[in-house]
């Protein structure tokens, strides 16, 4: 039975005004406007529609061309990458010991307790790990009590806060879709994967992670859009010499270059697709399978 | 998990080759007793011994078992081929040797060609089959099943079962199979054993459970039997006589029930016959009113009513001449003592 047939056309209607109107006024349109200022000079409003006003490509070869702007931008890109990949390596163990787990009652506690922190603002959450961080906070404490270093350790300054932040803040959008994918993998499949001699190790790689890969490969793509696209928590855990490049352009839209900002923003739209079809590709997936 | 017993004091022992069934209902914890043999679960005390050898604190991956499951566990992502070598695979055999595993296998099992399909491309005893070829991949002294059958039609089942058979004889591999289904067990085992409640009720072939059962358990969870319950009267030409419903049964006495003692006449519903004219000196003989009359092809099922218990069953091969009794008529039905036995009260299926 197609939708049409059960909810009536009233209810297809609706469907298609409210998404159309999400996509064409809130997605499309905006995208479009972002890509015509990411091409055109930033131009005072008089200048608007003159001669000047020309298609071009110098906006990208400020963003990426100028060396500050592409050392922040393949910082950005290899520090995603690495929250990505700590991300992973916390969340599938966790992920699978909770999928195996099936029905026991202390997995809904385990869930619950995962999301009660995520009831608070990522902003707050930030802020906590910054006093946590911070030159005489709880972990400089710790390590210095323990003399472990001797000096309190600077975690703004080398991305060590960004990144913790940024794991944190992102874990659930990992463990989750993993999660999702692992719970209906029958358990059976592993056992025979035993049975028939394989170690831990094959099991994971024969046939639990090419069960579960579509959702691996959505949480690592949701994570590192996140973690590159973040702002409050390269913000608040960043120190001066650890610039995001969400930050670069922030700064550009504050100082009202729409057309430097947007261009900025373009690269890291680009980023975005090029990790996706780099993960599709890795998972082997088909974009139906991540959507699921 | 309560601390309940799955299983208790079970102790067989397996000839190489033999095709051995656990058959009892579900949750005599036959299926306990395969994970055991397998190594998925180790047991509180006891031994489970392989060519002489204790298998404690060997994993299953270790065990020279192979299990096949009750939904088979086929990887659903891997080709045929692929699922038949994956024991193979792990074990480090170059690809060359996994292909030529693979065919052989898929030749033992009348699938050649079928090696690069997909799973889901199979029927269901296809699927079967490429389950039990995985599991001889991997060259197991013991192929253990569980309830196998159990998800195909009762056609392509009774099919399997002479095929399952059949494999066995060919390759010599010890079988270990686990059925509630007591028509799988007696068709295809050289011995079974008959399990409830955790513990085994008897050992012994086919026609030994069939037709001389140990325990009131065996002798209702296999087959169809009419019981008769009573006190032993007395003894008569070493036959024991049972004070039933209908007056002095005899029957066999193997587990020598002593006078007096509360006990339960076994008798096989193809082992009572319809008495014409009684003759002279005839015993255990009833008579009784038709209840209901089955008539099913290759037999005739006839129900005769009782007072307090189920109907008693009579079942005889359609030879085609035998009219069939209408309901309400009085029929007198026979059956030889030897034809029947008594056992100790005890619990029944």
């Amino acid at each position: 039975m197609s939708s049409g047939q059960r909810f009536g056309t009233l209810g297809l209607l609706y469907v298609i005004l409210t998404c159309g109107i999400w996509m064409l006024l809130l997605i499309v349109a905006p995208a479009a406007m972002m890509m015509d200022f990411a091409f055109r000079p930033f131009l005072p409003p008089t200048e608007w529609g003159s001669a000047a006003d020309v298609y071009t490509l110098r906006n990208f070869g400020t963003a990426l061309g100028d060396e500050f702007n592409r050392a922040i931008f393949l910082k950005t890109v290899w520090a995603s990458v690495v929250t990505t990949g700590i991300a992973f390596v916390v969340c599938y163990p966790i992920s699978y010991i909770l999928a195996r787990a099936g029905r026991s009652s202390w997995v809904g506690i385990a869930m619950i307790a995962l999301l009660v922190p995520f009831w608070i603002n990522e902003v707050l959450r930030s802020f906590a790990w910054q006093l946590l961080l911070a030159h005489d906070g709880f972990f400089n404490q710790v390590l210095v009590g323990l003399r472990l270093v001797s000096q309190p350790v600077d975690f703004f300054s080398r991305n060590v806060g960004v990144l913790i932040g940024l794991v944190y803040t992102y874990i659930l959008f990992m463990i989750f879709p993993m999660y999702s994918a692992m719970e209906n993998l029958d358990q059976n499949q592993i056992e025979a994967a035993r049975d028939l001699g394989a170690p831990w190790w094959r099991i994971h790689w024969d046939v639990v992670i090419p069960h579960a890969k579509s959702g691996l490969a959505s949480g690592c793509i949701v994570t590192f859009m996140l973690a590159a696209g973040s702002y409050a928590v390269p913000q608040m855990l960043g120190g001066t010499r650890s610039l995001w490049f969400t930050q670069l352009i922030y700064n550009q839209f504050e100082a009202i270059n729409w057309n430097m900002g947007a261009a900025y923003a373009m690269c890291l739209v680009v980023l975005c697709v090029a990790f996706i079809l780099v993960m599709m590709s890795l998972f082997r997936v088909r974009l139906r399978d991540i959507a699921r | 998990m309560t601390n309940a017993l799955a299983v208790r004091d079970v102790s067989v022992s397996i000839p190489k080759g033999e095709f051995f069934s656990f058959l009892g209902p579900s949750g005599c914890g036959k299926t306990t007793i395969l994970r055991m043999i397998s190594g998925f679960i180790a047991p509180t005390c006891g031994q489970i011994r392989l060519d002489g050898k204790d298998l404690a604190g060997v994993g299953p991956h270790k065990r020279a078992t192979a299990l096949i499951f009750q939904n088979l566990a086929l990887f659903p992502l891997m080709s045929v081929a692929d699922n038949i070598a994956y024991g193979l695979r792990v074990r480090g055999a170059p690809a060359v040797a996994r292909r030529r595993k693979a065919d052989e296998l898929l030749d033992l099992i009348a699938l050649s060609g079928y090696g690069d399909k997909r799973i889901d491309e199979l029927s269901g005893g296809q699927k079967q089959r490429v389950a039990i070829a995985r599991a001889l991949a991997v060259e197991p002294a013991v192929l253990l099943l569980d309830e196998p059958l159990s998800s195909l039609d009762l056609k392509l089942r009774q099919h399997m079962r002479a095929e399952l058979r059949s494999l066995q004889k060919q390759t010599g591999v010890t079988f270990v199979y686990i059925t509630h289904d007591q028509g799988e067990a007696l068709a295809m085992s050289d011995r079974i054993a008959v399990m409830s409640n955790g513990e085994i009720e008897q050992i012994g072939t086919s026609t030994e459970i069939y037709n001389h059962p140990a325990t009131p358990f065996v002798a209702t969870f296999v087959g169809e039997n009419n019981v008769f319950e009573g006190r032993v009267s007395g003894m008569e030409n070493g036959m024991a006589v049972l004070d039933s419903e209908f007056g002095p049964l005899r029957a066999r006495n193997p587990k020598g029930i002593a006078k007096g003692m509360p006990a339960l006449l076994f008798v096989r519903p193809e082992r009572v016959r319809i008495a014409g004219a009684v003759p002279v000196g005839a015993v255990n003989i009833i008579e009784a009113e038709v209840a209901d009359s089955v008539f099913e092809g290759v037999s005739l099922h006839i129900l005769l009513h009782r007072n307090d218990s189920s109907p008693l069953r009579v079942s005889m091969s359609n030879d085609g001449e035998m009219p069939i009794p209408v309901r309400g008529a009085t029929l007198r039905v026979v059956f030889a003592p030897d034809d029947a036995v008594m056992l100790p009260k005890g619990s029944t299926a």
